[in-house]
C-alpha cells in the first residue's frame, strides 16, 4: 500500500501515578491500510488506549505523545482541537463495547440516527429519517420501520450493537475503530454481527481496527493481526498464519482456550516471562 | 449414584414472563452439571431458585434429599451450598479487607479460628498470604475470582453453584479459574452446577451440558455427542457453531 490510511510511529499513553509516570502504552508503531487489522492482548494490555488515542478520546489527566500519527496523509498532532473533533465521527468512526451504555436511553433509536445523518449531512427531517430507516435495513435489522420508533431498552443487545454500527457509519467514515465490538453479546449473536461489519466494511472500502481479547475471533474477521503485551506489539503476523505463532505468549493465549472436541485434563497456564514486556 | 440435587417441573414466572418453564433435572453426588443457553434462557435463574434468591416459584427442588420452600434456607443449607458469582469486581465488599471478607463466613457458620482459616483458604486457592490484608481493587480480576472461590469453599460446602465464574476474566486468566475450580472440584468430591454461556468452558469441566432456551431444557449432551457434534436441537447447534465458527472461518480465509 503506498500512502496507509492511518500511521502510527512510537505512540505513547501516559498516566501520572504515585510513583511518576506510568506508561500503558510504551512506543507503538502500526500502519493500517483499506484492510481489517486485529488488535488482541489481555485487559491492561494497552489496547483500548492505543485506539482512544487515534481518536484523542484518552481522559485527562492521561497524556498521550507520537513521533508520528497521520491519517490519509494529515499530521493528527497537529490539528487544532476544532479540526481533530470534526474529523472524529465523520471520518475516523469508533463502535464501543456495550450497546447499552453507548446509546442514549432516552432517546428513541431512530431519533438516534436521524440526529447522526442531519449532523453529518445537512439533510431534512422526513429525508433524515429515510435514510435511518435504510440505514438500519443494511446491517440486517429485520422490520426497521418499527425499530425506528423503539427505545434502547427494548430492543436486543445483538440489535442495539448494529444500530450502533448503522449509525457510526452514517457518516460515511474512511476509518472505523471497533473495540470488543462483540463482548457484551452472546456468543450465537456475536458472528452475525461480525459479518455484518466485515461485509459493510468490504463494500465501502473502508479501514478496520478490530480491538478484541478474542484471538480466535480476530483471526477469523482480520487480514493481519497486531499481539500487545504490557504497552507494546509483540508480534506481528498474517491472521491466517496465527497457527504457526512464534511468540511464547501468542502460543500461550491461543493454547489456554477450552476448545470443543478436545479433552485435557488441564489448561496450560502462561508462564509470564519478564523479558516479554521488556524493550 | 444418588443425587444431589433433584428438580422437578420448576416454574419460575416474572409477570407474564416464565423465566423456567417446568424444568426437570439432576445433578448426581460429586458431579459437575453444565447448563449453558443465550442470555435470557433462564439458566441463572436455576441458581437463584436453589439459593433462595427467587422469592416466588413452583415445582419441587430437593437438596440433599430435603425439600425446599420458598426464597428460606436455613444455616445448615447455605452452609453445605455455596455460590460463586461472575464479576469478581461485584461480588466482594470495596471498602473490606479480604480478611474480612474471608472471615465473615467463618464467623456465621462459627468454623473455628480464622487465624488459622484464612491463611489456609488463600492457600487452598492459590493466593499468597500477603494478599490478606489487602482490599479488592489491589487485587487482580483473576485475583478476585479466587478470593470468591476462597470464600465459597470456607464453608466445606458439599453444593459448589458457578454462575459464569470467568466470563469477566482474560482467557488466560480463565484457564487458571477453570484448573483451580476442577482441581477443588475433583480433590474434594464436590456436586457443582456450572453454568455458562460459553459451551467449550462448559463441555471442558462437565461431562454431562444442558442446553436451556427460553425457560426450557431444549437438550442433554454428553461429552461424546459433544466432540462428535452430534447435537439436534437448534439453539445446540447454534452455540457449538459459534465457538467453532470462527475456526472454520479462518481456515476458510488460510485456503
Amino acid at each position: 500500500m503506498s500512502t496507509p490510511l492511518l500511521e502510527v510511529r512510537g505512540l505513547r499513553v501516559a498516566f501520572p501515578g504515585q510513583e511518576g509516570l506510568r506508561e500503558v502504552v510504551r512506543g507503538i508503531s502500526f500502519t493500517v491500510g483499506c484492510e481489517k487489522v486485529g488488535i488482541v492482548g489481555e485487559s491492561g494490555s494497552g489496547k483500548s488506549m492505543t485506539a482512544r488515542a487515534i481518536l484523542d478520546l484518552i481522559p485527562p489527566p492521561g497524556r498521550v505523545s507520537a513521533d508520528r500519527l497521520t491519517f490519509a496523509g494529515q499530521d493528527l498532532t497537529r490539528l487544532k482541537p476544532g479540526e481533530r473533533t470534526r474529523l472524529r465521527g465523520r471520518r475516523i468512526a469508533m463502535v464501543l463495547q456495550d450497546p447499552r451504555h453507548a446509546l442514549n436511553p432516552v432517546m428513541t433509536i431512530g431519533a438516534q440516527l436521524a440526529e447522526t445523518f442531519r449532523l453529518h449531512h445537512r439533510l431534512s427531517r422526513g429525508e433524515a429519517r429515510r435514510r435511518s430507516i435504510e440505514a438500519l435495513d443494511a446491517v440486517h435489522i429485520r422490520d426497521p420501520e418499527r425499530v425506528v420508533r423503539l427505545y434502547p431498552h427494548e430492543i436486543s443487545g445483538g440489535m442495539g450493537q448494529r444500530a450502533m454500527i448503522a449509525m457510526m457509519l452514517a457518516p460515511g467514515p474512511e476509518l472505523l475503530l471497533a473495540d470488543e465490538p462483540t463482548s457484551a453479546l452472546d456468543a450465537t449473536v456475536e458472528a452475525g454481527i461480525l459479518e455484518t461489519l466485515d461485509e459493510l466494511v468490504t463494500a465501502r472500502g473502508m479501514g478496520l481496527v478490530l480491538v478484541s481479547h478474542d484471538l480466535d475471533l480476530v483471526a477469523a474477521f482480520c487480514d493481519r493481526v497486531l499481539v500487545f503485551y504490557a504497552g507494546r506489539i509483540v508480534e506481528e503476523l498474517p491472521a491466517r498464519d496465527l497457527a504457526q505463532a512464534r511468540h511464547p505468549y501468542t502460543q500461550g493465549l491461543l493454547a489456554c482456550v477450552p476448545r470443543l472436541g478436545e479433552r485435557r485434563r488441564e489448561l496450560p497456564v502462561l508462564r509470564r516471562d519478564p523479558s516479554w514486556a521488556a524493550s | 449414584m444418588s443425587a444431589a440435587i433433584r428438580i422437578n417441573g420448576l416454574t419460575v414466572r416474572y409477570g407474564p414472563l416464565k423465566a423456567l418453564d417446568g424444568i426437570s433435572l439432576t445433578a448426581a453426588r460429586g458431579a459437575c452439571l453444565g447448563i449453558v443457553g443465550e442470555s435470557g434462557s433462564g439458566k441463572s435463574t436455576v441458581l437463584r431458585v436453589l439459593t433462595g434468591l427467587v422469592p416466588d416459584w413452583q415445582g419441587k427442588v430437593e437438596v440433599g434429599g430435603r425439600q425446599l420452600v420458598g426464597a428460606r434456607r436455613d444455616l445448615a443449607f447455605c452452609r453445605d451450598v455455596q455460590m460463586v458469582f461472575q464479576d469478581p469486581y461485584g461480588s466482594l465488599h470495596p471498602r473490606h479487607t479480604i480478611d474480612a471478607i474471608l472471615d465473615e463466613p467463618i464467623a456465621i457458620h462459627r468454623l473455628g479460628d480464622p487465624a488459622r482459616l484464612i491463611p489456609q483458604a488463600l492457600a487452598d486457592v492459590g493466593l499468597p498470604a500477603d494478599v490478606r490484608f489487602r482490599y479488592p481493587h489491589q487485587l487482580s480480576g483473576g485475583q478476585r475470582q479466587r478470593v470468591a472461590i476462597a470464600r465459597a469453599l470456607l464453608p466445606e460446602p458439599s453444593i459448589l453453584l458457578l454462575d459464569e465464574p470467568t466470563s469477566a476474566l482474560d482467557v488466560s486468566v480463565q484457564a487458571e479459574i477453570l484448573n483451580l475450580l476442577m482441581a477443588i472440584q475433583e480433590r474434594r468430591g464436590l456436586t457443582a452446577i456450572l453454568v455458562s454461556h460459553n459451551l467449550a468452558v462448559v463441555a471442558h469441566m462437565c461431562p454431562l451440558v444442558l442446553v436451556m432456551d427460553r425457560g426450557r431444557i431444549v437438550e442433554e449432551l454428553d461429552r461424546d455427542a459433544l466432540d462428535a457434534g452430534e447435537v439436534r436441537s437448534p439453539q445446540a447447534r447454534a452455540l457449538v457453531a459459534a465457538s467453532r465458527h470462527v475456526r472454520s472461518q479462518a481456515s476458510n480465509a488460510g485456503r
